[in-house]
């Protein structure tokens, strides 16, 4: 697409859709089917009380998307509220489970935080409440599924809400991890990382208990290294075979 | 001084970020509050070195593995990632995604945001389902 093109396209995402709702329609999904027949299409800027406060979205969050078309009744995948049925497997459970659980490790196993297992279904004895996401690869056994439990992402919820993550946007978030970064070479030391999370927690106005205040830096510290493979802080140029 | 990145970008300040800032940037955002499709928009301009609205194949797969991280990382109270089972399943599941993002077509060298998006929506959500994460209201913030 264009650069100009792309402008004007913005322009629609920009307000353009209310002069020109119809545009939604070359969406044929969007129209709302009832049996066989198609019979009207529902657009929210004529139907709702809210009008719509930003533009269609390019990947639709249903849930709070206040585009146009987020009461279409039968939408398609990307339209749809996939907070209903993610959690519970989308793929057919045909998959020879390859190998063992890879989460073998004791401590693991008591604290049931985490299966991640080489092949499409839940292992064995799973908490059957974990939530379990698919990671698909090329590998032979066509990749592998994740599971979270019900402990851990209580403890996430917590924990981002509690510290204030959750309040922030990217953009606020990002903007911390920049300003505190090294502004001549663009690097982010661990030191640094540190700072711009205890200073957005430090304004999150809530007084953390130690015991949540540790967990945070735990994850917050998993989460620094998990990107620092080779705990340098920085990375070179990435290997990537594509 | 705390700006934000919008404000910072528009000053022209922040010429030099770090590949590793950038990738602990865009995979931090699962963090956020905020749209799936608000993130995946920010994180994608963010990783778009040369700011022409696309990524290579390469970053493409450094956008998809940076989020990947975070969430297998979250997944677990222990370091999964140091592990190298692990490492190899983010990887192999970034690479998978983003080969099947471009296609076939080896001569397809870039990729914008809306072809990206037009792939999801077209298919590539069963392929990448993990993305749906991106938006905590779907499984840690649920109201």
């Amino acid at each position: 697409m264009s650069e100009i093109h792309r402008r004007r396209f913005l322009g629609y995402n920009e307000g353009g859709y209310e002069i020109a709702p119809w545009l939604e329609l070359l969406d044929l999904n969007k129209w709302v089917l009832e049996g066989s027949t198609i019979l009207q299409v529902q657009i929210s800027a004529n139907n709702s009380n809210v009008p719509p406060q930003t533009a269609p979205s390019r990947f639709p969050d249903p849930q709070s998307d206040p585009s146009p078309h987020h009461d279409i009744h039968h939408p398609m995948p990307m339209d749809s509220d996939m907070a209903e049925d993610f959690p519970y497997d989308t793929f057919p459970s045909d998959f020879d489970n390859i190998l063992a659980n890879a989460a073998s490790d004791e401590k693991e196993n008591a604290n049931s935080n985490t299966h991640i297992n080489p092949h499409l279904n839940p292992s064995e004895g799973e908490d059957d409440s974990s939530l379990t996401f698919q990671l698909l690869t090329n590998d032979e056994h066509q990749g592998f599924s994740v599971s979270i439990s019900q402990d851990r992402v209580s403890m996430l919820r917590h924990l981002l809400t509690e510290s204030g993550f959750y309040r922030l946007d990217t953009s606020q978030l990002c903007g911390r991890l920049i300003d505190y970064s090294d502004k001549a070479t663009g690097a982010l030391s661990k030191d640094q990382y540190d700072s711009s999370m205890r200073s957005i927690v430090a304004e999150s106005g809530i007084n953390m208990s130690r015991s949540t205040q540790q967990n945070l830096s735990d994850v917050l510290t998993s989460l620094f290294y998990a990107f620092d493979r080779e705990k340098r802080s920085k990375v070179d140029a990435i290997e990537c075979k594509l | 001084m705390n700006v934000s990145y919008d404000v910072a970008k528009s000053k022209g300040q922040f010429d030099i970020i770090s590949n590793f800032l950038l990738l602990v940037a865009c995979g931090i955002t699962v963090l956020c509050g905020g749209r799936k499709s608000d993130k995946l928009e920010f994180a994608y301009e963010l990783m778009d070195d040369d700011k022409d609205g696309k990524l290579s194949r390469q970053g493409l797969w450094r956008y998809l593995r940076a989020f990947l991280t975070v969430l297998v990382t979250l997944s677990s109270s222990r370091n999964v990632m140091k592990e190298e089972r692990t490492l190899s399943a983010v990887d192999s599941g970034a690479s998978w995604a983003c080969s099947q993002a471009f296609g076939s077509d080896s001569n397809v060298r870039l990729i914008c945001f809306d072809e990206f998006a037009a792939w999801y929506t077209n298919g590539g959500y069963s392929i990448i389902p993990w993305l749906e994460l991106l938006d905590l209201r779907k499984w840690v913030i649920v109201s």
